[in-house]
């Protein structure tokens, strides 16, 4: 038995190479499709990566504590952390959160000179939110929040909000909102920097204020709606492991609720899983086409070789063997081109993702969805696997076909056929 | 009896007929042939559709219910959108304009920021005089004072039908806005995220709300065919000149959507085109195994004096043959699929469904009902395949008179 497997698959090795030139053009389809495949889920998982470190760093964080009822638009004003800086404390305490930011957070209106808008003001600790993200060092002009004169109510705005009311640092702005008593106010806020977001529309829909000054205005001292905090790199990249330390943080506040960022914005992480099916989908379509060409390659082959398999069923080669020989053929046919493609694409996604691609000529649009201009694509060395098996899967079922044309060969007829 | 001795038009008839004919030798590989440009076809119609068709309703959403194609407004109104930048009303022009053939909407608006209170909260909303004759959306229309309120809008403030609503605002040119309203029922746009911040009166309210007496804000026009708004945002103001005012499209006004919307197109050709390599591929691998089959034949009828060109044009042919059936097999399918998901559109359903609304869309894909969609992509396909053709009518030349096999 092992010594038929071995002698049939020399054959079907040596039949591979009878017709070089359509062997070829099947190597070279499967390679190329490989490599474009794997690129291109390089290439989306390299922009949805991105996208949600950028959103992270930005204003998402790794997890946010807050209390029932708390939603992220601002809308319920009177879910409040009482005090939230003994929450502060307490959780930073904590060996696995690598820093906390204390948030209060009002829908308002602005009022400028020329124009208004409606966006969600949001009390910051300066420094805290320094610390956990990169929006207070994104200031291409003035600075985040640093005036603390008691006096002094700065505002840090988006630049596309700028841009759109047009405002320049000094500018004097109003805000209009209301209270937890549904009292209306309207404050007075000196624009004091114009921060530049990854994404368009949180440029023109949050504006920072210092926590204090807002906490005041609002009648709520000590009391914020929302801590965001970071916890370890290498606990926020595993989904499972943030979710754990999410609900270790959780067992120290049974008051709260403490909830991760694929939680408070769903919308982030179910894009993973998304594309992954989608990715995966089109692999499928594009091998799926492959396969036309492998099934056409390989009845051409038996059409081709009737009188020999004619001769071969003769002298006593058994049909079972026959079938083998053909799915064997048709396997290492698509199993040649298949590592050409894995090694072009690797080293492709390799390259790029040091390089990058830049996509400038769309910076404006990308901006729009929240992704930055250059692109690196991931080494989804994770999606190998699922490709190789999806191509053998595909050539097996490609090889059928041929197969029993090959094993309902009648011998005498096909031998005397041209 | 040579081909190349007869009168062309015959000989273009005989290559036909051959062609015809040759494609019923080997059935099963031209059924694989035909399978795969069905297939690839099939797929590319079945993606671009559900692609446009989703920008489609992005741009009929935000531009056809809320921007509008068309806006005519004064010099300084965009991107500020202020109050101050107003236009004298002007309903002889308006009158002119919606005359127009090609106009299938024109109102104008007045349009504003305003901190809206109700009983249980507040919200900055957009609130936007219309004339409801004008508009056909419904709400606008009713007692001086009513105003209609995004649902989202309606629930942050926590009011229903019949409760009443407090504005305040910045008014035409520093004067404060500040009224009363009756909430009369509801506005839907088709995105929750922009009907959280949407409030609509009628065009006397706003205007008195405002105190921008005798002014509109803008005047927004819709064509009666969205494809060409281009052309007629570029014809009217000539034909119609407005002093003082600037007409532009939505493109111009959001130039970051417009971009979003070919960039994410783009990436979707991109796609395609890897699929059309990979079809590529297989139809070269028939076009081989058609030469290599008929080498034997070729040379013979070479012998025989039949003309190279004609042996050439009838392999030609052929390919044509296949691709153009598989075309029309695999656009007649997609176009099908097509059409059935246009009376019973895709309607996304869960947390995908939850994550779409949450970015502000309806979660439905309706497809785009664009035919070009099934002739561009018929066309590439085709020219793909008679370019892959090339391959067996260069074996036709290079057969040698005298063939051992």
């Amino acid at each position: 038995m092992t010594l038929g497997l071995v002698l049939l698959l020399r054959m079907a090795w040596r039949n591979i190479w009878r017709n070089r030139v359509r062997s070829s053009v099947v190597f070279v389809s499967m390679g190329l499709g490989v490599w474009a495949g794997l690129f291109l889920m390089g290439w989306a998982s390299g922009i949805n990566d991105a996208r949600v470190q950028d959103a992270i760093d930005d204003y998402l964080a790794h997890g946010h504590v807050h209390v029932a009822g708390y939603t992220a638009d601002g809308t319920n004003l009177r879910a409040l952390l009482p005090n939230a800086s003994a929450a502060v404390a307490q959780l930073e305490a904590r060996p696995d959160v690598r820093g906390v930011a204390p948030r209060l957070q009002v829908p308002a209106m602005v009022q400028a000179a020329l124009g208004s808008s409606g966006l969600l003001l949001q009390g910051v600790d300066p420094q805290r939110e320094a610390q956990l993200f990169t929006i207070p060092h994104r200031l291409p002009d003035g600075a985040f929040l640093a005036d603390t004169a008691r006096e002094f109510n700065g505002v840090v705005v988006g630049q596309a909000l700028a841009k759109r009311l047009d405002l320049r640092v000094g500018d004097p702005v109003v805000f209009t909102y209301q209270d937890t008593a549904a009292a209306v106010h309207s404050t007075l806020y000196t624009v004091e920097g114009l921060y530049d977001g990854t994404s368009n529309l949180t440029e023109e829909a949050v504006a920072y204020v210092r926590l204090d000054r807002l906490a005041t205005e609002l009648g709520v001292p000590q009391a914020a709606h929302d801590l965001a905090f970071r916890v370890d790199p290498s606990d926020a990249r595993q989904k499972q492991s943030l979710e754990a330390v999410c609900a270790e943080i959780q067992e120290d506040f049974p008051a709260f609720q403490v909830k991760s960022w694929r939680k408070t914005a769903p919308e982030m992480g179910y894009v993973d899983e998304i594309m992954a099916q989608a990715l995966l989908l089109f692999m499928g379509i594009m091998l799926l086409a492959m396969a036309f060409g492998i099934l056409n390659t390989m009845l051409m082959a038996i059409l081709e070789r009737q009188r020999e398999l004619g001769m071969l069923m003769a002298v006593g080669l058994t049909r079972q063997r026959v079938f083998a020989l053909v799915v064997l053929e048709t396997v290492l046919l698509t199993g040649i081109g298949l590592p050409f493609g894995l090694l072009l694409g690797h080293a492709t996604l390799v390259f790029t993702n040091r390089t990058g691609i830049s996509l400038e000529a769309f910076a404006d649009g990308l901006a729009e969805f929240g992704i930055s201009p250059v692109i690196y694509p991931q080494v989804v060395t994770h999606w190998y696997l699922p490709v190789v098996a999806l191509v053998f899967i595909l050539s097996l079922l490609a090889s059928l076909m041929p197969a029993r044309k090959a094993v309902s060969l009648n011998p005498i007829e096909s031998m005397r056929a041209l | 009896m040579s081909a190349s001795q007869k009168p062309p038009q015959a000989a273009v008839r005989l290559a036909l007929r051959l062609a015809w004919r040759n494609l019923g030798r080997n059935r099963r590989r031209s059924a694989i042939s035909v399978a795969a440009v069905a297939f690839a076809l099939f797929f590319a119609v079945v993606m671009r559709s559900l692609q446009l068709g989703v920008y489609g309703h992005m741009i009929e959403t935000l531009v056809g219910n809320v921007l509008g194609y068309t806006e005519v407004a004064a010099e300084g109104y965009w991107p500020l959108q202020s109050l101050d930048a107003a236009l004298p009303e002007n309903p002889e022009w308006l009158a002119a304009v919606e005359a127009d053939d090609q106009v299938g909407k024109a109102a104008p608006r007045v349009a504003g920021f305003a901190w809206l209170s109700g009983a249980k909260g507040g919200s900055a909303a957009q609130l936007v005089g219309i004339d409801a004759a004008r508009e056909k959306r419904g709400v606008g229309d009713g007692p001086p004072g009513s105003i209609w309120l995004g649902p989202g809008l309606a629930r942050q403030l926590g009011v229903s039908v019949g409760d009443s609503v407090v504005g305040l605002g910045q008014g035409y040119q520093g004067s404060l806005a500040n009224g009363g309203f009756v909430v009369a029922g509801e506005v839907t746009v088709g995105n929750p995220e922009l009907e959280k911040r949407l409030a609509v009166v009628s065009l006397p309210d706003a205007q008195q709300f405002y105190g921008a007496y005798g002014l509109w804000t803008s005047v927004v026009l819709s064509p009666n065919d969205p494809v060409n708004h281009r052309a007629v945002a570029a014809r009217l103001p000539q034909e119609h000149p407005l002093e003082g005012a600037v007409w532009r499209t939505w493109e111009e006004r959001m130039p970051e959507l417009d971009q979003a919307i070919r960039a994410d197109s783009t990436g979707g050709l991109v796609v395609l085109s890897v699929l059309y390599v990979v079809i590529g591929f297989g139809l070269l691998g028939t076009m081989l195994m058609l030469a290599e089959e008929r080498k034997r034949e070729f040379s013979m009828q070479i012998a025989l004096g039949v003309s190279r060109r004609l042996l050439a044009a009838t392999v030609f042919l052929e390919a044509t043959f296949l691709a153009a059936l598989g075309a029309l097999i695999g656009g007649g399918a997609g176009r099908l699929v097509v059409e059935i998901m246009h009376v019973y559109p895709l309607r996304l359903r869960g947390e995908l469904a939850e994550a779409i609304v949450r970015q502000g869309w309806a979660p439905i894909l309706p497809p785009s009902m664009d035919p070009s969609i099934v002739v561009t992509h018929a066309l590439l396909i085709w020219l793909l395949a008679v370019l892959v053709a090339l391959w067996p009518v260069r074996a036709v030349f290079n057969a040698p008179t005298v063939f051992r096999g």
